[in-house]
């Protein structure tokens, strides 16, 4: 019994380290939006939003090679969910708004992005999480390709 | 490095323990994994609280079912909304628009209520998916509104007519004279929507952009090795023989594939719709540029697709063989090339284009990946097939990806799901609905016309096309043939029998299942 307990106690101790050691590491990264283009979108289920990150290190310098990996919350759409920052630590998202409508009407998103890579043993991640303003549209945006020619109408 | 990744441990502890409880297990848009308690009431999953009809309505809907209380049923396949309603890094998928549909839908009638057929095995294959229903069926729980592949259980009298519902209005859309004329021409006639008198049993809800399936490609890999994409089935081939010499598996089939069986996607995409659009010219009986069923079923009777005969139809097979002889590694039908895909092993993997969110929010994957559609069967493979044409720019009419169908045998005896059922699905087909799916999933068209197309289709659809003819190469036309014919495919992949010997069995096991699909479905033959 005693044999048993002193075991546990060394496993926890080992993955409390390392999560310690994760949860330390995480604290040296900071994720920063650098841009976001528009600042208000129109929620039209078209219109692209252009987010821009940079990841640094505890002294401010850039982080490359870090692959970020984002989550919309409350609806839309990324072109890639996983970006991996340049050598200026940079990493370029474009986020589709969903089109709004009287059954989702247009309202805020959180973006969620995380640093997947100054994870080592465990997932304890560098994170931030930013707002995209979404505003009804004024006008409809369409696709720059057409239906009626896929339906050969 | 060894990832000890205890969060992600405990939540799978923890979903299995409520799983193992009854609780609402994961759902997604692929493989749901709940129980047969795990029917949810679709309210209770709701998560928005639409309360209006969509813009442009003004029609108004008619009462259902005069007030009186109905529970429909309803599977929507890999549209179902998932259980989880915030995506986390875990459990990155999220698909909510079809239940905020179910819950303006329940507003708008409140005696009607929505649950999802949650214990469907979604992303199992047509015959466990058929198990699964005739089980149902026989116990009366049958989703009244069903994903069947459009006509695939045609034979299994499965299907409530829908040809006088689509004549009527669609009272959710505003001056909608016909709910028909909400869809493109070739949709109502698409030979996989209509039963053998051409009358639509299936409604057409989304459509591929594009082919059904692609192949998805390790981009990095390509460019390191400096060759392209296979374009066609030959350049496949090709592709395949230097990939090999350099260590990696050219291709893997879809994961649920692992018996070597005619009718798979290779059959169905790049070889069998070529070789059949070269006999179209006698296949074509009516001359209205498709060959459905009946006309492929007469085709057969007249010998057409007879091996034993027909150097063309020989060709068929071998080509098909091909894939199991010369493409696919050792010890493929007990592989999961999940993780060797992810590792950069795996050049090509064959897949739905709807695993392409999915593919973009796989964490594992180490490299840049493409999708190319599957690779048609040219002329520099064989004289015997048709000339593929290409689109300019996009996919040409593609066929359905979500097709809806009520079930005859729930609805029969009750016309107030009957009413429910078709309102439903009517309300499902509003634009602005069907815009709403799309542009949440963000791989598939829209089957109505003004609905959009997603913006990250936009690179996808400046693609050229092959255009896929409008007809297919036929196996057998009953489930119980089709085990024999695969049998004799297998035994001849395998070299148990020789060339002569199976294109006789297989002629003679065609013409067997046709005679009887012609009895089982009483087929009037007369001027065959």
């Amino acid at each position: 019994m005693k044999r048993k307990l002193t075991i546990s106690a060394i496993v926890l101790a080992i993955v409390a380290l390392l999560a310690g050691y994760d949860a330390y590491r995480a604290t040296q990264y900071r994720i920063a939006l650098l841009s976001m283009d528009p600042q208000r979108a129109p929620a039209d289920g078209q219109s692209p939003v252009a987010l821009r990150f940079k990841v640094t290190d505890a002294s401010g310098q850039p982080a490359k090679g870090h692959s970020l990996y984002a989550l919309p919350k409350g609806g839309g759409i990324l072109s890639a969910s996983r970006v991996v920052t340049d050598e200026a630590g940079e990493a370029l998202y474009t986020y589709y708004p969903y089109k709004a409508s009287d059954l989702q009407p247009a309202k805020d998103v959180q973006i969620k992005v995380i640093d997947e890579s100054n994870s080592v043993f465990n997932e304890i991640n560098a994170k931030t999480t930013v707002t995209v303003p979404l505003v009804q549209p004024e006008r409809s945006a369409k696709s720059n390709h057409n239906l009626d020619d896929i339906f050969g109408e | 490095m060894l990832k000890f990744k205890w969060q992600s441990q405990i939540l799978m502890l923890a979903a299995s323990a409520l799983v193992a409880s009854g609780c609402s297990g994961a759902a997604g848009n692929s493989d749901a994994t709940a129980t047969a308690s795990q029917i949810a009431t679709a309210s209770q999953t709701a998560t928005g609280s639409a309360t209006a009809l969509p813009e442009g309505t003004d029609a108004g809907p008619k009462e259902i079912a005069g007030g009186r209380p109905v529970t429909l049923t309803v599977d929507l396949h890999g549209w179902m909304p998932t259980v989880n309603t915030e995506p986390t890094a875990e459990n990155p998928t999220v698909f909510l628009s079809t239940q905020k549909i179910a819950d303006a839908f329940m507003k708008l009638h409140p005696n009607v209520k929505i649950a999802w057929a949650r214990t469907k095995p979604v992303g199992k294959l047509q015959n466990e998916i058929a198990e699964w229903l005739t089980t149902q069926i026989s116990a009366g729980t049958a989703p009244a509104i069903t994903f069947t592949w459009g006509n695939n259980y045609l034979d299994r009298d499965w299907y409530e007519p829908l040809g006088d519902a689509l004549s009527t209005p669609d009272e959710y859309v505003s001056g909608n004279a016909k709910w028909s004329d909400l869809f493109p021409d070739y949709l109502m006639k698409h030979r996989s929507l209509v039963d053998n008198s051409k009358q639509p049993v299936a409604v057409p809800i989304v459509l591929y952009s594009g082919p059904a399936t692609g192949y998805y490609y390790n981009k990095d890999l390509f460019e390191s090795l400096g060759i392209s994409p296979p374009k066609d089935w030959e350049e496949m081939f090709t592709d395949a023989k230097l990939l090999k010499e350099k260590g990696y598996v050219p291709f893997a089939q879809w994961g649920n594939f692992k018996q070597i069986e005619l009718g798979q996607w290779n059959q169905q995409f790049s070889v069998g719709p070529f070789f059949a659009a070269a006999l179209m010219d006698k296949t074509d009986y009516d001359k209205d540029g498709q060959v459905d069923t009946l006309e492929t079923l007469r085709a057969t009777k007249a010998g057409l697709f007879n091996a034993a005969e027909h150097d063309y139809a020989q060709e068929m097979y071998r080509q098909l063989k091909r894939m199991y002889t010369e493409l696919l590694p050792a010890g493929w039908q007990n592989t999961d090339f999940s993780k060797p895909w992810n590792d950069g092993k795996v050049a090509m993997r064959e897949e739905g284009l709807w695993a392409l969110q999915a593919e973009n929010g796989n964490k594992q994957r180490k490299f840049n990946y493409g999708v190319i559609p599957a690779p048609p069967i040219t002329k520099s493979t064989s004289l015997d097939v048709a000339d593929v044409q290409y689109t300019e720019k996009g996919p040409y009419q593609p066929d359905p990806d979500l097709s809806l169908n009520i079930l005859k045998p729930i609805v029969k005896d009750n016309p107030d799901l009957k009413e429910a059922a078709i309102a439903f699905l009517k309300y499902l087909t509003v634009p602005e609905n069907i815009s709403m799916m799309v542009l949440e999933q963000g791989a598939s068209l829209g089957a109505v016309k003004g609905s959009e197309i997603p913006p990250l289709l936009d690179d996808w659809m400046n693609n050229s096309f092959p255009i896929m003819p409008k007809a297919s190469w036929p196996n057998a036309f009953t489930d119980e043939q089709g085990i024999a014919l695969n049998k004799q495919f297998e035994m001849w992949v395998k070299g148990e029998t020789d060339d002569a010997k199976f294109f006789a069995k297989s002629n003679e096991i065609q013409q067997k299942s046709a005679d009887d699909y012609i009895k089982k479905m009483n087929i009037d033959t007369t001027g065959w």
